[in-house]
């Protein structure tokens, strides 16, 4: 995360001066949006909720208290309820990711990229299948880069728990994986071909 | 022999994540875009300074003259016009008192 140690200065200059939240905003928009990004999968709604989080910390940025926690910590917050909230509203319908619909309009690519790609895009959906805490540390662990104290930080937890939770996320991460394989080699030899369309739950075993 | 897979599936998987979950860069006009949209937000600090040109700053100025002179103008007529009322009704209020006087008398 490299905490910017000028960012409590610039906290308290942006709740009076106009420019100092224009550079915390670009400090952090890139994060925010990688992070929406992810946990949408889709470019249009992480640009319009990365808007949102951006639009909320700058009108409630006068309440916002140093509580020894980064002032990214607060954004990724405010970014994860607003994710949390549109999961609520559209849980019903299944997002197709960026990565996912860019892979059809991309033509064919060789062999080995082919295979890397539909590694990644099988690892995607199978994060997807996570519980919602499970994919909020993995995409802050790995697109973030975050420790697992910063991790704990921003999700309400110890170091330790955030460790343990990790351990447990790439378990049921391989199996989700070896689940998504079966299936797709289980439909490639029945020979219906291509990847089933999954809605990212499954049943048990979650949480 | 099975740990020794476990091991070598968690590192490939460790390693499919980093190559999957890299950081994404939005696209620059949304960055842009969405400084301007905060700048103009209501009630907002302005993010973006404009300079404001003197003709601005003098017309202003002029503006706020006229206003001042046009309300003090106001406040006087208005002073001139209670004040005229307030003698005229004292001067009904007195007439009214003698001609009681005069009926008791009577």
């Amino acid at each position: 995360m490299n905490p910017s140690s000028d960012d409590p200065k610039l906290i308290r200059q942006a709740k009076r001066n106009q420019e100092a939240f224009g550079l915390l905003y670009e400090r952090y928009v890139r994060r925010i949006y990688t992070y929406v990004y992810y946990r949408t999968g889709n470019e249009h709604e992480a640009e319009d909720l990365t808007a949102r989080v951006f639009q909320r910390a700058l009108t409630h940025l006068d309440s916002y208290q140093d509580q020894g926690l980064p002032f990214s910590a607060w954004l990724y917050r405010i970014a994860h309820n607003l994710v949390a909230n549109w999961h609520r509203d559209h849980s019903r319908q299944r997002v197709v990711g960026l990565d996912e619909a860019a892979g059809h309009v991309a033509g064919d690519p060789p062999d080995h990229l082919a295979e890397e790609e539909e590694e990644q895009r099988r690892l995607m959906e199978a994060i997807r299948g996570l519980p919602e805490e499970r994919q909020q540390l993995l995409i802050l662990k790995y697109s973030q880069d975050l420790s697992n104290a910063e991790i704990g930080g921003i999700m309400g937890r110890t170091e330790g728990a955030i460790k343990s939770l990790y351990h447990r996320t790439l378990l049921s991460l391989r199996e989700e994986l070896g689940h998504l394989e079966s299936e797709q080699t289980g439909a490639g030899l029945r020979g219906q071909g291509g990847p089933r369309a999954r809605n990212g739950k499954r049943p048990g075993g979650r949480g | 022999m099975v740990n020794m897979r476990k091991a070598l599936t968690t590192r490939k998987l460790i390693t499919l994540l980093h190559a999957s979950l890299g950081p994404v860069n939005p696209r620059q006009e949304f960055v842009n875009g969405l400084r301007e949209r905060l700048a103009n937000l209501p009630g907002m600090p302005v993010l973006v300074e404009r300079p404001r040109h003197w003709v601005e700053s003098a017309v202003l100025v002029g503006v706020g003259i006229i206003g001042i002179l046009a309300s003090a103008a106001a406040v006087a007529a208005m002073g001139v016009r209670f004040g005229g009322r307030i003698l005229a009704l004292d001067q009904s209020g007195s007439t009214v008192t003698s001609r009681s006087k005069e009926a008791k008398t009577v």
